[in-house]
């Protein structure tokens, strides 16, 4: 009758203690993913906030250096190729060139001392560093979700909950040289 | 007998939850609003930045961290700033309004780091401005009390304007303080800029939803079982610095140097 008792107790602990670490796996995976969507919404935010600046920058560039037609044509290409973007990985495309296109943009104002000079350019040479930076920190962070994520679905036991729950892993957003090298204004 | 037990493997459930909580190494700790690493503040001019910094938490809730390092290296200032802040978490963590100024001596760099809740009363423009013509100009001559100080109350009036709040410490300073008022272009930017904010708000709001639904772990607030908690003051009484409150900031701000 003891040993009986012993028996089952010892099995329900078993049990209880499996079920605990199933729920666990199922439940993290989904976690994971989320905060890679929540850092992924979040770069987004800041890649549309930089989008957001181009029309006003390209204004002012084109009223000092209008002969730049190159150049401003190749932005407002890359403008429609986000705005047509879909999937996580165009998007990280579109904004990469995008990245490049408005550092050369930047570049291209430095032989112009008057467009240099004009209050409204400084203004958003100011607001377009402070998104590269802010772009900069959420790609980091997304980074670190996703590098978190994709450890957790490509090792034992989490790749078999990420395949019961159909969950690919992520894709990294990794810097692009043009950005990296954001030109920055010497006071 | 059965409970122990039950007890047992419940705890062993719930210490295997537990498992990831990160931390970050080689940052200081805070002691206080002002922390002068570099030993560049004269002793007046921080108890000037306290006080401010004190009657800006009472009244608004909002917080001001002014740092001193020699170097930030090897990080860019940028970098520091992003990490000594959510380190730290300056501002309440609801709200995220706390404001980071962080100046490395060594590097002759300073940057202004905004909350993600104070992007709006401190957008880059003005942040680049209260650099570029209060701080660094005193820098160059060598001032860095009067220039942090000059900084400070200038980041604290902004911070106090959101909540329609006028501080009454550092009178002598707040002329001074002051960035000139903008042009029309620039106010149109500002406006532009505060439209961006409310999107920004808009996409944590439902982040945040996400988070409730879920019931699973805040974004980024893996910070939760590190942080120092939420010391908010009651207003009531005129308590020191209690700790900062768990703030995050996202990037936003501006840098210079001189």
């Amino acid at each position: 009758m003891k040993k009986w008792l012993i028996v089952l107790i010892t099995i329900g602990v078993v049990l209880v203690i499996f079920a605990g670490w199933f729920i666990s796996g199922w439940n993290k995976v989904i976690v994971l993913d989320q905060k890679v969507s929540e850092g992924w919404a979040q770069v987004e935010n800041q890649l549309q906030r930089r989008i957001d600046l181009i029309p006003n920058l390209v204004r002012t560039v084109k009223g000092y250096a209008s002969h730049e037609k190159e150049l401003f044509t190749r932005v407002t290409e890359l403008r429609s190729q986000w705005a047509k973007a879909q999937t996580r990985g165009e998007k990280i495309k579109a904004a990469e060139g995008l990245g490049g296109a408005l550092s050369r943009l930047l570049l291209v104002a430095e032989s112009y001392p008057d467009l240099k000079a004009s209050q409204n350019f400084l203004t958003l040479q100011a607001q377009l560093e402070g998104t590269e930076n802010r772009i900069a920190v959420e790609r980091n962070r997304y980074n670190r979700d996703v590098r978190a994520y994709n450890i957790y679905v490509k090792n034992i036991p989490g790749v078999i909950f990420a395949s019961l729950r159909g969950k690919k892993p992520a894709e990294f957003f990794e810097a692009e040289a043009a950005a990296k090298a954001v030109p920055k204004v010497e006071f | 007998m059965i409970k122990k037990l039950i007890l047992i493997s419940t705890l062993l459930i719930i210490t295997a939850n537990f498992a990831y909580a990160q931390e970050e190494a080689g940052m200081p700790a805070y002691r206080g609003y002002v922390n002068d690493f570099a030993n560049v503040i004269s002793a007046e001019d921080e108890r000037t930045i306290e006080a401010l910094a004190q009657e800006l938490e009472t009244e608004t809730t909002a917080q001001i961290a002014v740092v001193t390092m020699p170097t930030t290296k090897p990080s860019t200032i940028e970098q520091y700033a992003v990490e000594l802040f959510e380190k730290w978490g300056i501002g309440t963590k609801e709200k995220d309004n706390g404001v980071l100024i962080l100046m490395a001596a060594n590097d002759k760099k300073v940057r202004i780091e905004t909350g993600y809740g104070l992007e709006g009363a401190i957008p880059d423009a003005i942040a680049n401005q209260i650099i570029s013509r209060i701080m660094i100009p005193q820098f160059k001559q060598g001032n860095f009390s009067k220039g942090i100080v000059l900084g400070a109350v200038s980041v604290a009036q902004l911070a106090a304007k959101e909540y329609n709040v006028k501080l009454t410490g550092a009178a002598g300073y707040a002329r001074a303080a002051t960035v000139t008022p903008a042009s029309p272009a620039a106010t149109l930017l500002r406006l532009l800029m505060t439209l961006s904010f409310f999107i920004l708000i808009f996409g944590l709001r439902s982040g945040l939803l996400f988070y409730f639904i879920l019931g699973g772990m805040g974004r980024r607030r893996g910070g939760m079982w590190y942080g120092t908690g939420y010391h908010g003051t009651g207003g009531g009484f005129s308590g020191g610095f209690g700790g900062f409150g768990g703030g995050l900031s996202g990037g936003g701000g501006a840098s210079g140097g001189w």
